[in-house]
């Protein structure tokens, strides 16, 4: 047998089925920490626009582009992340699906997770989110933006399969 | 002449130390010394300090002596005074032992310091020699750890061979290189003692066995050392070379009379006087010496390059000013990684790295285990150094044919932006030609990625190609990947292809681009499922994994 042949068996991946969509809140939580990095380079385009010696014409023009980029990048943005986003943890592997134009689907084997991170900031924890850190060796993988239930069950669940002692 | 009883006379122990020798030669502690009690290192360490030190003050001194004129040798003098001073005091200060099983360093003059490392954690003993260190007959200390960055965990600076031979020793670690002055010939001799125990390790280490097994008496025959010529190739066709060249050709060639006009003028200007041509002649020549000291560095770094094999871990050594031990666990190598350079390909050599968690990584030199090698002796020279990276040169897969038009696609959109910048900044007189250039730099790139592209996946090993100037072929154990991604963008979309990627726990990645979409979800699925449903207990205990206990 060549060793460039799959054998022939697929092997499932915890994606197959149960995939899991990330919260609905999702949506307004990308929106406002899009919001607050966005709003404020518009003020600043728009201030230097002001201030560079131009035409008239072409300063409302500028400021109308910076300001129609940046709400269109909040508005439109979030909800196809929230889209293309799935996630799903088997008892083997996590599965990842994420990307804006670059779709990635990440599998990290269980054995290779060395421990789990559960992270809320101010924000996300007023919109009741939480966020799943996943280290390997090799850096570490995210899943933004669960329920905070759901993020707790996560982590647990991956304490347990990852043989993390769980000590609290 | 082999010391007394017990006796660790810092002379004329030619031998190395193997933990468990059964043998019975009483001269001969049966059981390594487990504690080494406290001393300072070497007082040849302020020299070798200081030297460093005043090395980086060069600068400092020219400032001193353009600032202060007459004054200016007394002030270098007290600086360099100063100096040493501080150097005597931390030397004073400085001490090691081992204790309780660990490497215990006590330093710092005003806040004291203590590092305690235990052996358990300790995964390599390395060793380097400097000019001044040979003067003195003295050897660095690198300590090695799992968790360790780029940068050894502690070092010892100054030790005599004896002493770091005996801090090995009593760290589990004893050294299968006999004494650096006897040099190659001089460990094939100390070979003789470990005839009646050893077989010879390279030839008959399984995958697990070679990690279970007690340590054996090491066979200190090297399973490679560089020749003369390979060396000399290896130096000519370096890298930094291939760049060298392509610079000086591309200069060469450009006259003056083929510069605009206005151009050389604007130079000459600018530079008051001096004309365009002489400031030619200095670039070339200043490339052509970059070109020497690049085959000079090659050939310092790699001279007498051999690799030791025992079941545990292979030993590098290499340097011809400064001579440098490197340790290689066995257990700990992920993968090896193939590099044809721009220069060698052509000519059939390669070079072959290690990927190996937990040691000081980036440094490409560090992570050389063949410096060079022609491709049709690759496969038999890798099999003998590392049975554990089962290797068949059979044929790699291909990315699909209607790959080959989209590998130009993203390299060609890129290289549209400086095509327009060199089409509006350039002036006439058709040097807007010149837009060209990067827009056939991107088909090159496109082209390149496509033709290196291929893997494999065997039953253990894992075969990722990709090409730009050099082809890397990296070979890497299945089961030890730490995470597989497959990406798309909307042009492999659109094609149905996908790009295949792997991470190592080293943190380097290698993957195939444009596969079959379905292919590819296939390999993905392979992958994990050799990395995940077969966990190995070596890599679970291996030493590496520290458990944060997760937040609340």
């Amino acid at each position: 047998m060549s060793a460039t042949a799959l054998a022939a068996d697929r092997p499932p991946l915890p994606g197959d089925d149960g995939r899991h969509q990330l919260s609905a809140r999702a949506v307004p939580y990308w929106r406002l920490r899009l919001a607050t990095t966005l709003v404020p380079a518009a003020v600043v385009a728009t201030g230097v626009l002001l201030l560079v010696d131009v035409a008239g014409g072409f300063r409302i023009a500028g400021a109308a582009v910076a300001w129609a980029v940046a709400l269109g990048v909040v508005v439109v943005v979030p909800p196809i992340r929230r889209r293309i986003w799935w996630y799903a943890i088997g008892d083997e592997e996590v599965d990842l699906h994420e990307g804006l134009v670059v779709v990635t689907r990440t599998v990290v084997p269980m054995v290779r997770v060395q421990h789990v991170d559960l992270h809320r900031g101010p924000l996300s924890t007023r919109l009741g989110l939480a966020e799943i850190e996943l280290h390997t060796a090799a850096g570490s993988v995210t899943i933004p933006a669960l329920d905070r239930d759901e993020a707790e069950r996560i982590r647990a669940r991956v304490s347990v399969l990852a043989r993390t002692p769980d000590d609290l | 002449m082999t010391s007394e009883a017990g006796g660790w006379t810092p002379t004329g122990r030619d031998e190395p130390d193997a933990p468990p020798r059964t043998g019975a030669d009483a001269t001969v502690p049966l059981d390594v010394p487990d504690e080494v009690d406290e001393r300072r290192l070497h007082p040849a360490w302020v020299i070798t300090r200081a030297v460093a030190v005043l090395r980086g003050l060069v600068p400092a001194f020219i400032a001193l002596a353009v600032g202060l004129r007459e004054w200016a040798v007394p002030a270098a003098a007290l600086l360099a005074l100063i100096v040493i001073g501080i150097r005597v005091i931390e030397w004073r200060v400085t001490r090691y032992a081992v204790v309780d099983g660990a490497l215990r360093l006590r330093s710092g003059v005003l806040s004291r310091r203590e590092r305690v490392v235990p052996a358990s954690r300790i995964s390599a003993l390395d060793t380097s020699r400097g000019l001044v260190q040979r003067v003195f007959g003295l050897v660095s200390l690198e300590v090695q750890t799992a968790g360790g960055g780029k940068q050894a965990e502690l070092r010892l600076d100054a030790l005599t061979f004896d002493e770091a031979e005996r801090l090995r020793a009593a760290l589990g670690h004893a050294a299968a290189t006999a004494r650096p002055e006897a040099g190659v010939r001089g460990a094939g001799a100390a070979a003789g003692v470990s005839i009646g125990t050893g077989a010879r390790p390279a030839t008959d280490a399984g995958a697990a066995a070679g990690f279970a097994a007690p340590p054996a008496s090491p066979d200190p025959t090297p399973v490679y050392a560089i020749t003369g010529r390979e060396l000399v190739i290896a130096a000519l066709t370096g890298p930094q070379l291939g760049l060298v060249a392509v610079l000086v050709g591309s200069l060469l060639s450009q006259a003056r009379d083929l510069l605009p006009d206005a151009l050389t003028e604007r130079v000459e200007d600018e530079l008051t006087g001096a004309n365009a041509m002489t400031i030619a002649v200095f670039v070339v020549v200043g490339l052509l010496i970059a070109a020497v000291v690049s085959v000079l560095g090659t050939v310092v770094a790699f001279a007498e390059f051999t690799v030791v094999r025992d079941d545990r871990r292979l030993r590098i050594r290499r340097g011809l000013l400064t001579e440098r031990t490197g340790t290689i666990p066995l257990d700990r190598i992920h993968g090896v990684r193939i590099v044809e350079g721009l220069l060698r390909r052509p000519l059939g050599y390669a070079t072959v790295q290690v990927e190996v968690a937990g040691y000081r990584g980036d440094d490409e030199i560090t992570r050389t285990l063949i410096p060079l090698v022609h491709r049709s002796a690759l496969p038999e020279l890798l099999g003998r150094m590392l049975p554990e990276v089962p290797w068949s040169d059979d044929d790699l897969a291909r990315p699909p044919a209607r790959a080959h038009r989209r590998s130009w696609t993203a390299p060609l959109l890129l290289s549209v932006l400086p095509a327009l910048v060199v089409l509006v900044t350039v002036p006439g007189n058709g040097w807007q030609l010149t837009a060209i250039l990067p827009l056939l730099a991107g088909l090159a790139v496109g082209e390149a990625r496509w033709r290196g592209a291929g893997w494999s996946l065997g039953p253990e090993v894992l075969v990722v190609r990709s090409q730009l100037l050099a082809r890397r072929t990296l070979l890497l154990l299945a089961r030890r990947v730490q995470r597989i991604d497959l990406r798309t963008q909307p042009f492999q979309r659109r094609a149905e292809l996908a790009t295949f990627d792997v991470v190592l726990a080293t943190g380097r990645h290698g993957g195939v681009r444009h596969l079959d979409a379905a292919v590819a979800d296939d390999l993905q699925r392979h992958v994990a499922a050799r990395t995940s449903r077969t966990p190995p207990p070596a890599v679970r205990r291996d030493g590496s994994l520290s458990f944060a206990a997760p937040p609340e």
